[in-house]
């Protein structure tokens, strides 16, 4: 009798999981939209708390080597100063060359503020949920970005009020990059942990540790030149055709919780 | 409704703090260490099957995967709950832990399987994660053990 009962409460528990997983076919979006609406106040504001928490932690690290991170951000500072100078008359030439030979300015890039208001629960932290989707022009394709240009990932799911993005640290992302100063290419793709690899580079191409390494724009999905990470270290073995090289990962460990889905890249 | 709550609760720490804290992808699977704890201590299987409809749609909301397959897995560790419950006595410690590590250890090979055919992650990779996910489970289910026997958690299961 307990048995019986126990099959048909099992049966009918198994049937609710069915029908929810057979609504995907019917355009599970909406009802998922909903949910997502309820739950996201909450896991916003405890994102929003680990935020604070790592903003609280980085002011505790400084405190503690105050003296010497002035010292390396007064240097950081001047050797900025005189790359900027040196860009500003590159722009200028750049301009008048542009004029002369009459082609176009690259596109501006078009951004959508979004904020991340949870993790997925079973992938690790390989895939974000964002507070804009379909209703405010978010696609799936669209690569996200945060401030100062650093890759994020691309949008891989969207809901009306709601997307998705799966970071690069994925081990299904690729992307195809180069380093910043060398242009040595490869590409890159999620690996175990918090770093990045970086493959098929050229065995004879030239890479070092602190490399800066940012998208080369040839895959056609993200932009050129938003930076990806720096090289942490090579992996150079004499029988393998390529070299590879693990990146550390320049969007950091999520602290900042507002990231830009770029909207007019995607073709 | 107090359970509930607290499985409301452990989804949302789920989906934030704990991803945030987990090493190489793995994390502490709260929600799932609650159900077993009120399997353990709040009746059995008869009173699991609502609280793991309820916190697997949650936690289907908020996960990328297929809407349902968590929920469907939930469900299917109540089922090894009620088939391990028929043998074991749910008495100290050690079984406890032994209910929360079958459970989870069944409802991530459960949820390999997809992945492994998708050819997302090899058969090495996804047995490390469920090594992973093992071993935090036995620290998580011991440090719920004390918090429920010293009483920080008793509430919960009264």
């Amino acid at each position: 009798m307990r048995i019986k009962k126990f099959h048909l409460a099992l049966l009918g528990g198994t049937a609710v999981a069915l029908f929810i997983f057979g609504a995907v076919m019917l355009g599970a979006r909406p009802l998922q939209n909903a949910l997502l609406t309820v739950l996201s106040p909450f896991t916003g504001a405890a994102v929003r708390t680990m935020g604070w928490f790592s903003d609280v932690r980085g002011m505790f690290d400084q405190l503690g080597n105050g003296s010497t991170e002035n010292e390396r951000l007064k240097a950081e500072n001047q050797r900025l100063t005189g790359m900027l100078e040196a860009y500003g008359d590159t722009q200028k030439e750049n301009d008048l060359l542009r004029k002369q030979l009459q082609v176009s300015s690259p596109k501006k890039l078009s951004l959508i503020l979004a904020n991340v208001v949870s993790f997925d629960p079973l992938s690790g932290s390989s895939v974000v949920l964002i507070d804009m989707g379909t209703n405010d022009g978010v696609r799936e394709g669209m690569p996200v970005v945060r401030s100062g240009n650093v890759l994020v990932g691309k949008v891989v799911q969207t809901y009306a009020g709601f997307s998705r993005v799966g970071l690069i640290s994925d081990p299904n992302t690729k992307v195809s990059v180069k380093t910043a100063g060398s242009d040595t290419s490869g590409v890159l793709s999620g690996s175990v942990g918090n770093l990045l690899l970086f493959d098929l580079i050229d065995k004879n191409a030239s890479l070092n540790k602190g490399d800066l390494v940012v998208t080369s724009g040839l895959d056609g999905t993200y932009p050129k030149d938003l930076i990806v990470g720096w090289v942490e270290d090579i992996i150079s073995n004499q029988e393998a055709i390529f070299k590879q090289a693990h990146l550390t990962p320049a969007y950091g460990n999520f602290s900042q919780t507002q990231v830009f889905v770029i909207s007019n890249y995607l073709k | 409704m107090k359970q509930i709550v607290s499985l409301f609760i452990a989804a949302v720490l789920e989906a934030t703090f704990f991803q945030a804290w987990g090493i190489y992808g793995v994390s502490f699977n709260a929600v799932l260490a609650l159900l077993v704890l009120f399997g353990f201590y709040g009746g059995g299987w008869k009173k699991l099957l609502f609280p793991a409809v309820f916190s697997g749609i949650m936690l289907d909301a908020l996960s990328a995967a297929p809407f349902g397959l968590i929920t469907l897995d939930l469900m299917l560790a109540v089922g090894l709950f009620w088939f391990l419950a028929r043998f074991i006595p749910r008495e100290n410690a050690a079984h406890f832990i032994l209910f929360s590590v079958a459970t989870t250890a069944w409802f991530y090979l459960f949820l390999s399987v997809p992945t492994y055919l998708s050819g997302s992650a090899g058969a090495g990779v996804l047995f490390a994660r469920l090594l992973g996910e093992v071993v935090y489970t036995v620290f998580g289910a011991f440090l719920i053990y004390v918090a429920v026997k010293s009483r920080a958690l008793s509430w919960l299961i009264s």
